[in-house]
């Protein structure tokens, strides 16, 4: 296992596409980078997308190369399965606690066969895949987890010891227990990433009780090849969709659920899916119901011609509500606004289009202050965008605000250089290359 | 002397936790039966989701999620289509 050191230049909290985005240009730069990690493996929600719009890329293979470069790179120490528990001011830097939870599984000695995993008697819903899918109570989070070393979730283990008879490296250890690390550095990025909107928000739409209406992030890991199906079936029953609708703005824009914003990504990935269910279902009908489609960035607009040219059906119309046939099929009451009726029309599924909202929240670990839509708030909004409330502090990624990809990307890269700005202007790194010499 | 005998580490984990909860003992009680109950309705050659679900007096999305487990750990595997439907049947 490896050692926590005391001091670091920069810590970075949260290993998605941003964190690693951050943590990868401070390394370039020469600077020690401590990069936390409160899941298993680092690589955020991007890993578990199935492609990336505009240009069909597939996800995991843009992500997985950038996941084992931070993991390998001599200057960032990544600490998966670590939670941050409290960041205090410490002279020009900070001060903080890290909670390194047990894996119950060596580290350093694991080779990450998955004989503990095949062994394992019981199985039960995986988080990974929404729930869809099976994982058993010691397992390696997904196919491209970085590290490929299993956890051991204690709260559904039969405590039979099969994983330990069966490793082949003796590298199962019961005993492990939680450890607590002080850390001192110098600056903080903060990249904490998102969650969506809750399924029960909209209670007419009822996204927590039918088997059929899914969340975006559930539907990626359906069209994903390593997803829980390994092909495009709906959960109810198994069957192949032949006809499937998005609801746009079903976590978004929306006072009702007090969630007002745009969450700038919605329209893009309802549209990729759709998109691409055409391609992996011949002929399926695909109608997306949304009140305008925002298509801002770099070849969005050309995507979105795209999607009209391949069959996805566009319609500006208000859902309503949504009710559940006796073969679990959905059926949406939909305004259709541009035909001035409304109409009930049967899918064999539902996507509801949710927003973004933060993925962790400060309160009580580190006195940044958030905004009113719950994002880190940014004083500097037009001059330094990444910078918080406390000098020294930066956000990057989606937990400054809802973006897509490449943005998150520019934001992080933009929270590095100001963490390195940060710790050239206090003198950081000669202390610390101080402390390195004694 | 077996009272000084060092426990099993195991066993030692299982202590600090709690050992297994009710719940989760009567949800690997039904889930064994419930394989075993699959395997067997599956002996007979590979069926679709609503088949095996008529078949084992299941609601159809549990027999998904199992059935889907089973792939994952490669007790089971898709064999083919019947509408709009996959069959699944045992695997080797």
């Amino acid at each position: 296992m490896s050692t926590i050191k005391e001091r670091y230049d920069v810590l970075v909290v949260g290993g998605g596409i941003a964190g690693m985005q951050a943590a990868l240009d401070l390394g370039e730069q020469g600077h020690k980078v401590l990069l936390v990690e409160r899941q298993p493996s680092i690589g955020g929600v991007m890993v578990g997308l199935n492609k990336v719009f505009p240009t069909l890329d597939c996800s995991s293979c843009i992500c997985t190369p950038r996941m084992a470069e931070t993991r390998s790179h001599p200057n960032v120490q990544v600490e998966t399965w670590t939670e941050l528990t409290k960041i205090d001011r410490k002279g020009p830097g900070f001060s903080a606690m890290l909670l390194r939870k047990p894996r119950y599984v060596d580290s350093d000695a694991c080779v990450g066969c998955g004989g503990c995993e095949l062994a394992c008697p019981i199985e039960v819903p995986h988080e990974f895949d929404y729930g869809l899918g099976a994982r058993k109570a010691i397992y390696i989070e997904h196919a491209n987890a970085i590290p490929q070393v299993p956890v051991l979730d204690t709260a559904n283990c039969t405590f039979c010891g099969k994983c330990a008879r069966v490793c082949p490296k003796d590298c199962v250890d019961y005993l492990q227990e939680a450890q607590q690390a002080r850390v001192e550095v110098g600056s903080v990025v903060l990249t904490t990433g998102l969650n969506i909107t809750p399924m029960d928000a909209k209670k007419e739409y009822h996204g927590d009780e039918f088997a059929n209406v899914v969340n975006p992030l559930a539907m990626e890991r359906i069209q994903s090849s390593d997803g829980p199906y390994g092909t495009v079936i709906r959960p109810s029953d198994g069957k192949i969709p032949r006809k499937i609708a998005y609801i746009q703005c079903a976590g978004s824009r929306d006072k009702s659920i007090g969630i007002t914003y745009c969450s700038r990504v919605c329209c893009m990935y309802a549209l990729k899916q759709a998109v691409l269910m055409r391609h992996y279902v011949h002929d399926l009908d695909v109608t997306l119901f949304h009140m305008d489609i925002r298509a801002f960035g770099k070849g969005y607009e050309q995507f979105y011609r795209r999607a009209l040219a391949e069959g996805v059906k566009v319609v500006k119309g208000k859902v309503a509500k949504i009710s559940q046939a006796e073969n679990k099929d959905v059926i949406l009451r939909v305004e259709r606004l541009e035909e001035g009726r409304v109409v009930e029309e049967r899918f064999d599924m539902v996507v509801l289009s949710q927003g973004l909202v933060p993925g962790w929240h400060a309160a009580g670990v580190v006195d940044v202050d958030e905004a009113d839509d719950g994002f880190f708030a940014a004083p500097q909004a037009k001059l330094q965008p990444c910078a918080t409330t406390i000098p020294g502090v930066f956000a990057g990624g989606v937990a400054a605000g809802p973006k897509d990809i490449p943005d998150a990307i520019v934001e992080a890269g933009d929270a590095a250089m100001a963490a390195a700005n940060w710790l050239q202007k206090n003198n950081w790194c000669d202390a610390t290359d101080e402390v390195t010499a004694k | 002397m077996s009272d000084n005998k060092p426990k099993k580490p195991i066993m030692v984990l299982r202590e600090r936790c709690g050992g297994m909860s009710d719940e989760l003992k009567a949800y690997q009680k039904e889930l064994l039966a419930l394989r075993k109950q699959l395997a067997a309705t599956l002996e007979a050659g590979p069926k679709t989701v609503p088949e095996i679900a008529q078949e084992c007096g299941l609601e159809a999305d549990k027999a998904l999620w199992h059935i889907m487990a089973m792939k994952r750990y490669g007790a089971v595997a898709q064999r083919g289509q019947k509408g709009d439907y996959y069959l699944y049947g045992l695997e080797g």
